[in-house]
């Protein structure tokens, strides 16, 4: 009842496009409780719809004593392997470059409260994610997204991921450009591409708008692109394969300079590589970084041009270039100069940590602190109405989980602050030592070993306590916490990081956090740490307190945290903790057997098998799961009495499958019948590919019967005669694609 | 009428320990199975700002001491099983939200107590009862059939309570005192 509602009410505002997928995604979830899905292809559908898997969702809970099973009531019905259908997950909204409006914040406000617990996370890429989420509720959650811009779509799985951008571009003063009409051009082109859906692994995107600041994050990224001016030109210094995970990867220069006008070709071209290329199979060697590494650089180079010198003219190339200025953002109010109130010590700390000055002199970026990236539903509407009031709603995520308000005239600034304060959004100390970043971890994460947000939580009261964020020596310093290997929380790239491990201390299991030392958060995360040792999770807040207090009294005038760390060397370094890794016996302290914030007796037997890699699911199965899905409406359509749609459905059904097939070698195929009939005709009829070992070519001339007569009468039972073709067709496909693979042909 | 996600919130008249405290108990409570449906984890949001508090997230509902408004109380919200009668509903919420205080007053002895004697109630769903007047004018008989089960032949204060953004929501008062236990047996 209330998801019907929900998509009259909103059909009017949400764009057609967007509202024909979600629709789409309802049929697959239909379809996947009656069992006609492959649960792994399922599962990869919906991770490209942003719907994740979370903790405890294979069915089993360690409660502290013993795993338990969690009885959900749906019984056996599953979404994905080992993923129990009832089992609440995670919603990822892909927020491109961080960009939100207040009507965006306000209608997050209420899916968290309505759909989830009522919190809404700001993610280390600026996505927002809600936790708690039942599938059922996701369409409607979806088209509620729809009716303010947002779509999830490939928010997860192997897809192109959320394009992330500075969030001060187009304030910066450090930025030759605004980067954002290209971030949202690339966002827009590659969604959905047809080039961007036979990855093995994820892909990511990041712009920036200089060399020198960090937001970009360039360098662990697919694809990284900074901004530059040449002769006069825009365009951007290219890196490639970047990354972090468990075996962290530099991006290593494509190109120094790429003109404007080849941003997204090239980034095609680098895409139908990777997708040609890269590992399928083996998902720990399927990220671009290993193709890259691979190769080498310039064989990796001379594969993308020659695939971009056989692309075919495509006009969304260069077309958003003729709008550019449609991005340029206008403050609201003019620009002005703060008067001073008298010794407003909060307010100073606060100014002095939390606003940036604009190159637009008068106007300030200012940063609001979100403790682990959470929000609740009223500071979201809070910062809706500051955004109205302030600013032409001009509101951006970060990737160090905070929002900014752009556009901010300097006068405004205590105002704006007593109104932060009240919505308990004043903290100062954005960017600094106390601002720490944290994956979902054990909270929520399948993979997650050590609880992340938990430690996280506690050094930042720690660290707030001794009023570091304003010391001259340490203030500067990032602390970032991963709950496992897999760097969600970026720790390779903070000046004292840290990743949850697990060591026995003889019956016991002992949460450990490995400490990595000396990564370079500037120049766009440019050097990644040193693992200096696991040290027990209890002894944590000790450890950071020990490394700032040598720092501070042992560095060198002007030197880096990250020259300190290189000029004492790993053994001094370790040699300064090694008194903090010994583990208390289980009797003398069992504290030290449980994680922060988390009273069980620590275990890794919750570890579940994560979905970030997805699943490896060719572009010919999700084409041909597709297929079958338009059988299946084609089915509803004959039952309904509507002849000519099923008839058409079902032809459609076969058109979905042989472009599917086809494109496997003609990769340029688009999505014009004529030429797909044509592409299918050629490269597997009069192939023989697909003739039946029995029947020869008798199920592709269905879709060639379909094609020609598409004008007929149709009556029932040739609506039902089309149906059973295109079943026949379909199950051909399926039988030539296994043919295809088996010889190599295909993915 | 029907509509989805009833919720009940009682809030603490004393409180000795910290909301962090909510932890470890909630935790108990999926161990001893303490409450009759499947209870999954337990999400600790003490670092947001009036926030949910510490929540437990079962299939069908949550159970939170929650620290919105600025005043902790146990929040029951239903999360699951769809629009259903309002007044059935709404009641269904509050006897949650009764038995969850009580099992905390059980087991931290005197260091909790709650006050029985205001009780916010509401609705997250939007789509049916959206937060305004005409919503409130629509539900005061539900809300006054409420009252009368809950603070028989006491002079009841019903008040509409947030803003039209909000999921709705109506604050119940009664001047005289009054026990978690006693409210749950005028209940039973």
């Amino acid at each position: 009842m209330s998801a019907q509602g929900w998509k009259e009410r909103l059909e009017p505002v949400m764009a057609e496009d967007l509202a024909a997928e979600i629709d789409v995604f309802e049929k697959q979830i239909e379809l996947c409780q009656l069992g006609k899905i492959d649960e792994k292809v399922f599962a990869e559908t919906r991770l490209r719809r942003g719907v994740y898997g979370q903790r405890y969702d294979n069915g089993q809970r360690h409660d502290g004593v013993a795993s338990q099973a969690l009885e959900f009531p749906c019984g056996d019905i599953v979404k994905g392997p080992n993923t129990v259908w009832d089992a609440p997950g995670m919603m990822r909204i892909k927020v491109p470059f961080g960009r939100l409006s207040p009507e965006q914040l306000e209608m997050m406000a209420d899916l968290s409260e309505e759909y989830a617990d009522g919190i809404s996370h700001i993610t280390t890429r600026q996505d927002v994610q809600l936790h708690f989420v039942h599938i059922e509720d996701t369409p409607t959650l979806m088209r509620r997204l729809a009716s303010v811009g947002i779509t999830t779509r490939e928010a997860c799985g192997n897809s192109v991921r959320n394009v992330t951008a500075c969030q001060y571009a187009g304030t910066c003063q450090d930025e030759p450009f605004d980067v954002t009409p290209y971030a949202d051009a690339l966002t827009h082109f590659l969604l959905g591409h047809d080039d961007v859906q036979n990855f093995g692994r994820k892909f990511k995107v990041a712009f920036s708008g200089c060399a020198d600041q960090p937001c970009g994050l360039t360098t662990i990224h697919d694809l990284g692109l900074i901004a530059k001016i040449q002769n006069g030109e825009r365009g951007f210094a290219l890196y490639v394969g970047g990354g972090l995970g468990s075996v962290p990867h530099p991006a290593q220069l494509f190109d120094d300079f790429v003109p404007e006008g080849e941003l997204l070709p090239l980034a095609q071209a680098i895409c139908r590589v990777f997708a040609r290329l890269g590992v399928k199979r083996n998902r720990n060697r399927a990220r671009m970084k290993f193709l890259v590494a691979k190769l080498g650089i310039e064989a990796f180079r001379a594969e993308v041009l020659e695939e971009r010198a056989q692309l075919n003219d495509d006009p969304r190339w260069t077309s958003y270039l003729d709008d550019i200025e449609r991005h340029d953002e206008a403050p609201l109010k003019p620009a002005s100069s703060l008067v001073r109130r008298s010794a407003d010590t909060p307010f100073d700390h606060w100014r002095a940590t939390n606003v940036r000055p604009q190159k637009q002199a008068g106007y300030g970026v200012v940063t609001i602190s979100c403790p682990l990236g959470d929000l609740t539903a009223l500071q979201m509407r809070a910062l809706a109405d500051l955004a109205r009031k302030y600013t032409r709603g001009t509101v951006r995520a970060t990737v160090e989980q905070n929002l900014v308000l752009r556009w901010i005239s300097d006068a405004d600034l205590p105002q704006l602050y007593d109104e932060l304060c009240a919505a308990g959004l004043g903290a100062a100390g954005a960017g600094t030592i106390v601002d720490v970043t944290a994956c979902p971890g054990t909270d929520t994460c399948k993979l997650g070993i050590a609880n992340s947000r938990g430690l996280a939580s506690v050094l930042n009261e720690h660290l707030v306590s001794r009023n570091l964020m304003l010391d001259h020596a340490v203030g500067d310093l990032h602390i970032k916490v991963s709950g496992c290997y897999n760097s969600c929380g970026q720790h390779h790239i903070a000046d004292i990081g840290f990743w949850g491990v697990s060591r026995k201390a003889g019956s016991h299991a002992v949460p450990h956090f490995q400490t990595v030392l000396g990564g370079q958060w500037t120049e766009n995360a440019k050097h990644y740490g040193l693992a200096i040792g696991a040290i027990p999770s209890r002894n944590i807040p000790k450890v950071v307190d020990r490394l700032v207090d040598h720092y501070t009294n042992n560095r060198q005038t002007g030197e880096s945290y990250q020259a300190y760390v290189q000029r004492l060397g790993k053994t001094a370094v370790r040699k300064l903790l090694e008194d903090l890794m010994a583990i208390p016996d289980y009797g003398e302290d069992p504290s030290f057997y449980s994680d922060w914030r988390d009273p069980r007796e620590f275990t890794i037997g919750d570890l579940g098998v994560g979905e970030c890699a997805g699943e490896v699911v060719s572009a010919v199965q999700f084409g041909l799961s597709a297929s079958e899905r338009e059988i299946f409406v084609a089915q509803e359509k004959l039952d309904n009495g509507e002849l000519s749609e099923a008839a058409h459905r079902a032809y459609s059904a076969m058109l979905t499958a042989a472009k599917a097939l086809a494109r496997e070698i003609d990769t340029q195929l688009g999505d014009d019948r004529d030429a797909i009939v044509a592409s299918f005709r050629t490269h597997l009829w009069d192939t023989e590919k697909f003739h039946d070992p029995y029947m020869g070519g008798k199920f592709g001339a269905y879709l060639f019967a379909a094609h020609e007569s598409t004008d007929e009468e149709i009556d029932s039972h040739r609506a039902r005669q089309r149906i059973e073709q295109a079943q026949l067709f379909v199950e051909a496909a399926h039988s030539c694609y296994s043919r295809m693979a088996d010889a190599g042909e295909a993915t | 009428m029907r509509a989805a996600q009833p919720i009940a919130k009682f809030y603490a008249e004393a409180c000795e320990p910290e909301t962090h405290a909510f932890i470890d108990v909630f935790h108990r409570w999926i161990q001893q199975r303490k409450l009759d449906e499947l209870l999954i984890d337990v999400a600790d949001y003490t670092h947001v700002h009036r926030g949910p508090g510490v929540l437990l997230v079962g299939h069908d509902s949550y159970y939170g001491m929650d620290e919105g408004e600025g005043r902790l109380g146990m929040l029951f919200r239903r999360r699951r099983g769809g629009p259903k009668p309002v007044a059935e509903g709404l009641l269904e919420a509050v006897r949650a939200a009764l038995a969850a205080c009580t099992l905390i007053e059980a087991e931290l002895g005197s260091k909790v107590r709650f006050g029985a004697g205001e009780v916010l109630v509401g609705f997250d769903d939007r789509l049916h009862l959206p937060n305004d007047a005409a919503t409130h004018e629509l539900l005061r008989p539900t809300l006054e059939g409420l009252a009368a089960s809950l603070y028989p032949s006491s002079d009841v204060t019903m008040s509409h309570h947030g803003s039209p953004r909000d999921g709705f929501r109506a604050r119940l008062r009664c001047p005289e005192p009054v026990s978690v236990a006693e409210l749950l047996e005028r209940l039973s």
